[in-house]
């Protein structure tokens, strides 16, 4: 174990020596830092009063009630019918919010999102697709470590020697995860800090409402956050692996590269599109991996969830990385 | 045996339909400098792979320091120092984290024996830059120190002085042989560069169409080089000199630049004296060697071509 853990080290300092490896980090840090300040500045610029606490309308219960009947409505409507594929992919989104506005009902909850600065945090970072951005950034990094070695001849150097190649590919995905959780983790706190910054810190302690394809729970604004950025991470590691196990087979920098980014941009669309008329198409890899989406936004496909989303996506998950390492273990190099 | 470094036992490698070596059977021993002769394609760099895991051995065993490569991969590799092919460093690192890195690898390698090693391959001076602004030298050298780094019984080397200076290859040889004197180093080096491995190596092993057609000591190469000497004479008049030996039964041809005759070693005062009563004035008797090893080499790499 201590062996390992060594190799861990190593493959961890290869990959901070790499230039591009810092250069993504401040890159990643500098957007966050530059989408706050532009919309600071346009609100500043429509003279938003950010400090002002949303007003909550006294019949709010009527206007909610009445919402509440017209989604049950179009509900049944699209759901009776007939042929209407394209429809019915808006049923998810539907079925949150009419959960939301049950919930609301019975909880007496005044207002639909609370004012809290961890709200605001999670809505900036969905709507920024961060999740996405650190996807593409470890995608780099990871073909970098697995396809770039080859490329660079280098791999001769760490295989010729006393450890197992399963040691040695596994190291590589690991450290790569981890770059991945440090991105995550400073672009919260960042993120955070320069809310806390412009918005003080309204709400720490509030609660908000969160979908999980199933029913609404209630938790703290803050731990929605970092639920959210939880299933940013998955939705991460999912194509960090597809990256790692074609750079393993292909051993091209640019063909992993590639084709995990086309798969990322734009494979779940491609997929949902297909799934939306053919039901079995859902089970298709790519179809169910925007996990986070799936809270913030309901889903987009029929009859999924979120657990089925998770399960589904883990298990191509474990299998992708089981071609990558019987192929990288099986070839001469 | 205690002594045996690197065993080889009927090693053969198959990729698809194509046989690339067959049946190579080594056994190396503590503190000798073995050569891998053969021309480019004869399956060296294939063997050379097999024995230090890039490759996989399609049939046969290998042995470094008693364990298997195939059952024991880690203790194999324990022992073996080696570059394949080019070496291939981290050009975006500097030489030292290079060996810092590839040092941690393995337990027991300090910060010590790191410099003894920069020491020994002579990169003092350029081992705190970075490994892209090194000449094609200085990354052999740096090479060789981390091959060396963890003390290995066995070092491979893949035609380590392609590319090298003359100043170059000389530096190495005298390493090589200082190492294996001093330390009881064993070195594999592969090269198809007669005369370098002539001036190396204890044992030459020659491989040609991935079989080995033969393993001698280069003493012995040489013995069989020295069998029939390549004469070339300077006479007064070569083309009556050039009568009398074939008179006499000595092969001759009769060239520009002289009269060559292919002699053995104990009819040569036979032909002096043959010239001299002939009435043929001798100016020079040249012996090229150089040419009669290539053509033992030649020699022996040839009759594979028509297939075994």
């Amino acid at each position: 174990m201590k062996s390992f853990l060594t190799l861990i080290s190593i493959e961890n300092s290869k990959m901070w020596k790499r230039t591009s490896t810092k250069v993504m980090f401040f890159i990643m840090i500098f957007l966050v830092l530059a989408a706050s300040c532009l919309l600071r500045y346009y609100q500043y610029y429509k003279n938003v009063d950010v400090h002002a606490t949303p007003s909550v309308s006294a019949t709010w219960k009527a206007e909610v009630q009445q919402e509440a009947q017209g989604l049950k409505a179009q509900i049944k409507q699209i759901e009776n019918g007939k042929d209407n594929e394209s429809q019915r992919s808006v049923l998810g989104s539907l079925k949150k919010s009419l959960a939301e506005d049950e919930y609301r009902l019975a909880n007496n909850i005044a207002e639909a999102k609370p004012n809290s600065i961890w709200t605001k945090v999670s809505d900036f970072s969905q709507s920024g697709s961060y999740g996405a951005l650190i996807a593409l950034l470890l995608i780099i990094a990871c073909a970098a470590s697995v396809a770039g070695e080859f490329s660079e001849g280098t791999i001769k150097m760490a295989i010729s020697r006393p450890y197992y190649r399963r040691e040695i590919l596994s190291a590589k995905l690991i450290v790569s995860l981890l770059y991945g959780l440090e991105l995550l983790v400073t672009v919260f706190v960042v993120q955070s800090a320069i809310f806390a910054a412009f918005y003080g810190l309204p709400g720490i302690g509030a609660k908000e409402m969160m979908w999980t394809t199933g029913k609404i729970v209630y938790i703290p604004a803050v731990l929605k956050a970092l639920c959210l950025y939880g299933l940013d991470f998955l939705t991460v590691i999912f194509y960090t692996v597809l990256a790692f196990t074609l750079s393993a087979i292909t051993r091209s920098r640019s063909i992993a590269t590639g084709f995990s980014l086309f798969m990322l941009l734009l494979g779940s669309s491609l997929a949902q599109m297909a799934a939306v008329f053919f039901t079995w198409a859902k089970y298709f890899p790519f179809t169910m991996t925007g996990f986070s989406s799936v809270v913030t936004k309901g889903v987009v496909l029929e009859g999924t969830t979120l657990p089925m989303a998770l399960l589904v996506s883990g298990i191509y998950t474990v299998v992708i990385a089981a071609l990558g390492y019987v192929v990288f273990q099986k070839r001469d190099i | 045996m205690a002594d045996s470094v690197l065993k080889t036992e009927s090693v053969k490698k198959v990729i698809g339909k194509r046989t690339i070596v067959s049946d190579i059977s080594l056994e190396l021993y503590r503190g000798e400098i073995f050569g891998f002769l053969g021309p480019n394609g004869a399956g060296k760099t294939t063997t050379i792979k097999m024995i230090v895991g890039l490759s996989k051995i399609t049939e046969g065993r290998i042995y470094v320091g008693g364990c298997s490569v195939r059952e024991d991969f880690k203790g194999a590799m324990k022992n073996i120092g080696c570059i394949v092919e080019n070496p291939d460093l981290y050009k975006y690192m500097s030489g030292l984290d290079n060996l810092r890195l590839f040092a941690k690898m393995y337990p027991g390698v300090s910060e010590e024996r790191i410099r003894e090693v920069v020491k020994i391959v002579d990169l003092e001076h350029a081992i705190n830059d970075k490994v892209k602004t090194y000449s094609l030298g200085m990354k052999q050298r740096l090479g060789i120190a981390q091959a060396l780094l963890h003390s290995p019984k066995l070092l491979v080397l893949d035609e380590p002085t392609n590319g090298l200076d003359p100043a170059g290859i000389k530096e190495m040889r005298e390493l090589l042989r200082d190492l294996a004197e001093k330390t009881g180093l064993t070195v594999f080096v592969s090269s198809h560069i007669l005369a370098e491995m002539q001036q190396m190596c204890d044992r030459v092993g020659i491989i040609n169409k991935g079989r080995l057609i033969t393993v001698k000591t280069v003493g012995e190469l040489v013995g069989m080089a020295e069998e029939k000497t390549a004469l070339q004479l300077e006479t007064d008049d070569n083309s009556k000199a050039n009568s009398i030996l074939r008179e006499k039964g000595f092969s001759c041809e009769l060239l520009a630049d002289g009269l060559h005759v292919a002699a053995e070693r104990e009819s040569i005062p036979v032909l002096v004296r043959e010239l001299t009563l002939g009435g043929v004035g001798l100016y020079a008797m040249d012996r090229s060697n150089s040419r009669s090893l290539e053509d033992v080499f030649m020699k022996l790499t040839e009759p594979a071509k028509e297939g075994k």
